[in-house]
């Protein structure tokens, strides 16, 4: 995540939700339009080659208004409540 | 065939009539259309929901946000015509910029921003799209097909760098040749 972060300098933190099945996270962009309220967060599925092994993630972009707000994807079991904040370093 | 598929193959399609278009010189208020449709759907394809074989249901900004997302080894960014994922990084600044003006020019996004939902864009508050017609204010109309689109972020080079990574993940995704002309 901090990789990522660090990749992307306009992402400003980032959210990680513990599940056992894949990674669920979420950045903070001030640069994006807002999620649908409606639909909730937009997610993508992305995998990532990690020492040999591929990784299953699912990731979103938020503003920081939307954070805590926003309603997650309905396939996530977590809620905002669940969710690991990691800043930008 | 899967929902992913589906899309992408759509969006292969769509993509050949931008490059069709590009080759003919036709207007670019129809290339951009097109250019913004392909990468719509490829967008879908790589939702989650997609990647669960569930309809995707992602809005019109879908494109940028999944550029801003991708995060790719080195065997990958070759793929892309890029030499190491520190020049893909380095690129995708511009790539997402181009993106975003491309998606800022779906009809909904613009009748968004006509309505001040939408605050931060190359047009704000206008209707400027590439399908219809608009009002430059003051009941004045004007058509897509009069309107140049030269912003910087829709330069003939950002948008054919734009088109060369759709190009190259739906490629690798369908495991097909790519549409476009490529570096020999």
């Amino acid at each position: 995540m901090q990789e990522n972060m660090k990749a992307n300098p306009e992402f400003t933190a980032g959210y990680w939700f513990p599940d056992e099945h894949e990674y669920h996270l979420l950045y903070v962009d001030e640069t994006i339009v807002p999620n649908d309220p409606d639909q909730g967060v937009a997610t993508f599925r992305l995998i990532e080659s990690k020492n040999g092994s591929e990784v299953t993630m699912s990731v979103g972009l938020v503003r920081s208004e939307e954070v805590g707000k926003v309603p997650l994807p309905e396939a996530w079991k977590q809620t905002w409540k669940d969710a690991t904040k990691v800043n930008a370093a | 065939m899967t929902w992913s598929e589906a899309f992408l193959r759509q969006a292969r399609s769509d993509l050949s009539i931008f490059a069709l278009l590009r080759e003919q010189g036709e207007d670019t208020c129809h290339q951009i259309h097109y250019l913004q449709m392909a990468g719509e759907k490829l967008a879908k394809s790589e939702s989650a929901e997609a990647g669960r074989n569930e309809r995707p249901t992602l809005t019109h900004y879908g494109l940028s946000k999944w550029l801003q997302l991708l995060s790719l080894s080195n065997a990958e960014v070759r793929r892309l015509e890029f030499r190491s994922i520190a020049d893909f990084n380095e690129a995708k600044g511009a790539l997402v910029s181009a993106a975003k003006a491309v998606e800022h020019l779906a009809p909904k996004i613009a009748n968004d921003r006509s309505k001040g939902l939408i605050t931060h864009s190359l047009w704000n508050g206008v209707g400027t799209n590439a399908e219809y017609p608009w009002d430059q204010g003051g009941n004045l109309p004007i058509s897509p097909v009069e309107y140049d689109f030269n912003e910087a972020e829709l330069s003939a080079l950002r948008l054919h760098r734009l088109a060369l990574v759709l190009d190259a993940r739906i490629a690798q995704k369908l495991n097909l040749h790519r549409v476009l002309p490529t570096r020999r």
